[in-house]
């Protein structure tokens, strides 16, 4: 049957290769940010195929710049230098009750300016003093 | 007697949906097969019970669509009955190894009534367990109330459409199902991030449920605290959980008492190999057969556990019904000296706690209904619906409740982890293409085909962004089930895609899909879109 054909593929597509690094052709380039808690938040990015060539020929630097910004203000928070192929990172953000959005900036290797992803804006939760217990019944 | 408070019995019921058609067996379905047996048959049975005593027991079920869904399928009702007859034929050999007097005989006649009384209830109503629910809540014994569509996670999906998707696919589902629209919604995880307000809003969501730190950093505080529904902007209502009531209804309250009977030793396990092999899956691998010799007894390995006493487990539910209500009278009497009002205590719990893992769960539930009428105690169990309309005086302005869930560390860090991160990326990838065809296609003519294409990769997008497969993950049990459900429904979706883009069907592709993956029978892919209506 063709689905269990997928499900075969798709189990040594998993044995064989990390899942992070499949993400790493996409059919668009992305970025994503993710509120863990308000001390935590994923940011992962994806590019395409064509765009990982550029950036694997060296036409680009192999550094791009990840901006933290108020969502609000547009004011930047921090900005922390990351390889274009680490597709994930967690960070903390500076504090919670607001939202945040980033940007990617990627320069050519000569280090000209050349484009910038933009996330999804996020809210980070406001923290209680002591991390609640939480109260899963599961 | 007029009561000085509500008790509000929120119960959540959830599987995902484990229904494999395309396999003889599969060890995932006894996960549902545990919960109608042990957790819904027992509820609608001491529900009925109740009301043949002319008592009510007035909890809110929160069923998840996944679950419902799986509630009135054939298949799952044929194979659910073949569960319980295999465990009917193990116990009947258990109560002929062990003698009359022993206390495993006792134990195995309690476990032949849970098996009989499941059975007797699927035939009752022809293997459709959705039927008693309905008319449980058509008798205003219970209220039945939803959650998204396939428990995901809401604050973890990026797109607002994806949001709404969850959202609109529930309480759609539930009008088909129920032949009303749900007031409630049980957030999965009891997660929440403001954006939500306005998409449950949307929906029609009258209120929903959260943990209490929600309410202790909300923006106003809540006039009344946890004790009355909080209002939000729009005009959709909060509860939030009672931390003590929650406490004591917990995995490490009552349940854990050394009376109650332990979870974890089975026979499936403790017997002889030659004993248990007929009863088990064509595998021959070990497992649960549902028969539990021992009780908690205390901080003791599992071999250091001591024989059940079902006589002396039931007496301790009784105890710990009534002092329950001591409890929760004594905090009634305070807060309404405090704050004048008549409090409204939402004891909010997974109800797989109740009858699964805590055997004397249902029991529990049974006496303190009959406690507050046998003793006129001023307080009264109340449905959700009936307690917002008592408790909104009480409300206060408006606030917006922080975002939150009852997971572990109070935020949204268990589903998002090392072993389970990877997932994100996919499935965002799905919801964004779903939503780009949802936007070209909604008002396009189609034929039926291309339609239930749509339908069925909107269908895979769902299953995808359950929050259980991440939940696996973390805890590593059926970390490799999980993974493959991602996978398979993420690539199962982006075939379906190209199938649309291209207006090329493949109709053998299509129709096993759809069998195999049979959520939604009514679902609308316009949900994804970005201007949908509903």
């Amino acid at each position: 049957m063709e689905s269990e054909t997928t499900l075969l593929q798709v189990k040594e597509c998993f044995d064989s290769s990390p899942l992070w690094a499949e993400s790493l052709v996409s059919q668009q380039n992305r970025l994503v940010l993710i509120a863990r808690s308000p001390r935590s938040v994923l940011a992962y990015w994806e590019w395409t195929g064509p765009k990982a060539d550029v950036f694997r020929k060296g036409a680009f630097a192999p550094e791009v710049v990840f901006v933290l910004l108020r969502a609000d203000t547009g004011a930047e928070v921090f900005q922390e230098k990351r390889r274009w192929d680490d597709l994930r990172f967690y960070f903390t953000p500076p504090a919670g009750g607001t939202y945040y959005r980033a940007a990617l900036l990627v320069s050519s290797a000569a280090g000209q300016p050349h484009s910038k992803l933009e996330s999804n804006p996020v809210y980070v939760p406001r923290g209680a003093a002591q991390p609640p217990d939480g109260g899963c019944a599961s | 007697m007029s009561a000085k408070g509500l008790l509000s019995i929120v119960l959540h019921a959830h599987v995902p949906f484990v229904r494999h058609c395309e396999k003889e067996w599969a060890p995932e379905e006894d996960w549902f097969f545990a919960a109608v047996t042990e957790t819904c048959v027992p509820l609608i049975a001491l529900t009925e019970r109740l009301a043949r005593e002319n008592m009510r027991a007035a909890f809110t079920v929160s069923l998840s669509p996944t679950l419902c869904a799986m509630l009135e399928d054939e298949l799952l009702a044929k194979r659910c009955r073949g569960y319980a007859e295999n465990r009917l034929a193990f116990i009947d050999e258990e109560l002929a190894r062990h003698a009359e007097d022993s206390p495993e005989h006792k134990t195995a006649l309690d476990y032949a009534a849970l098996y009989e009384t499941a059975l007797e209830i699927m035939d009752r109503y022809s293997g459709d367990l959705i039927t008693p629910f309905k008319q449980l809540q058509q008798n205003g014994l219970l209220e039945i109330i939803t959650s998204p569509a396939t428990h995901g996670l809401l604050p973890l999906l990026v797109h607002p459409e994806a949001v709404r998707a969850q959202v609109a696919a529930a309480a759609e589902d539930y009008a088909d199902r129920f032949s009303r629209r749900t007031r409630g919604m049980w957030l999965s995880e009891c997660a929440f991030e403001p954006r939500l307000t306005q998409q449950l809003q949307l929906a029609g969501i009258k209120y929903f449920f959260l943990e209490n730190h929600a309410f202790s950093l909300a923006n106003p505080k809540p006039r009344c605290g946890v004790y009355a529904p909080a209002r939000l902007k729009g005009g959709v209502f909060a509860w939030a959980r009672e931390a003590g009531a929650a406490a004591r209804l917990g995995p490490g309250g009552y349940a854990a008492d050394p009376v109650y009977r332990d979870f974890s030793r089975d026979a499936g396990f403790d017997a002889d190999y030659e004993t248990v092999r007929p009863y088990l899956h064509p595998d021959g691998a070990r497992r649960g057969l549902g028969v539990k010799y021992h009780r908690n007894t205390g901080a003791v390995p599992a071999a250091g556990k001591q024989l059940y006493d079902p006589e002396a487990a039931a007496a301790r539910a009784r105890e710990h019904a009534a002092d329950f209500l001591k409890s929760q009278l004594a905090l009634t009497e305070q807060i309404y000296a405090e704050q004048g009002i008549r409090p409204v205590i939402t004891c909010a719990c997974d109800a797989q706690l109740f009858g699964r893992r805590w055997f004397e769960g249902p029991q529990f539930l049974e006496n303190l209904v009959r406690a507050i009428r046998q003793e006129r105690l001023p307080i009264q169990t109340a449905t959700a619906s009936e307690c917002l309309e008592a408790g909104q005086a009480n409300c206060g302005d408006d606030i917006e409740p922080e975002a939150s869930s009852w997971g572990e560390g109070g935020y949204f860090e268990p589903w998002v982890t090392t072993a389970s991160d990877w997932i994100y990326p996919r499935v965002n990838a799905a919801a964004e293409k779903m939503i780009e065809l949802a936007n070209r296609f909604q008002f396009q003519d189609m034929s039926s085909v291309e339609k239930r294409v749509l339908t069925q990769a909107a269908r895979e997008v769902l299953l995808a962004q359950s929050s259980d497969w991440a939940d696996m993950m973390r805890q590593g049990e059926h970390a490799e089930y999980a993974r493959g459900r991602v996978l398979g429904h993420c690539e199962n979706f982006f075939r379906l895609a190209r199938m649309a883009a291209d207006k090329r069907t493949d109709e053998t592709v299509l129709r096993e899909l759809e069998a195999r993956n049979n959520v939604f029978l009514n679902l609308n892919f316009r949900a994804f879109a970005s201007a949908s209506t509903f």
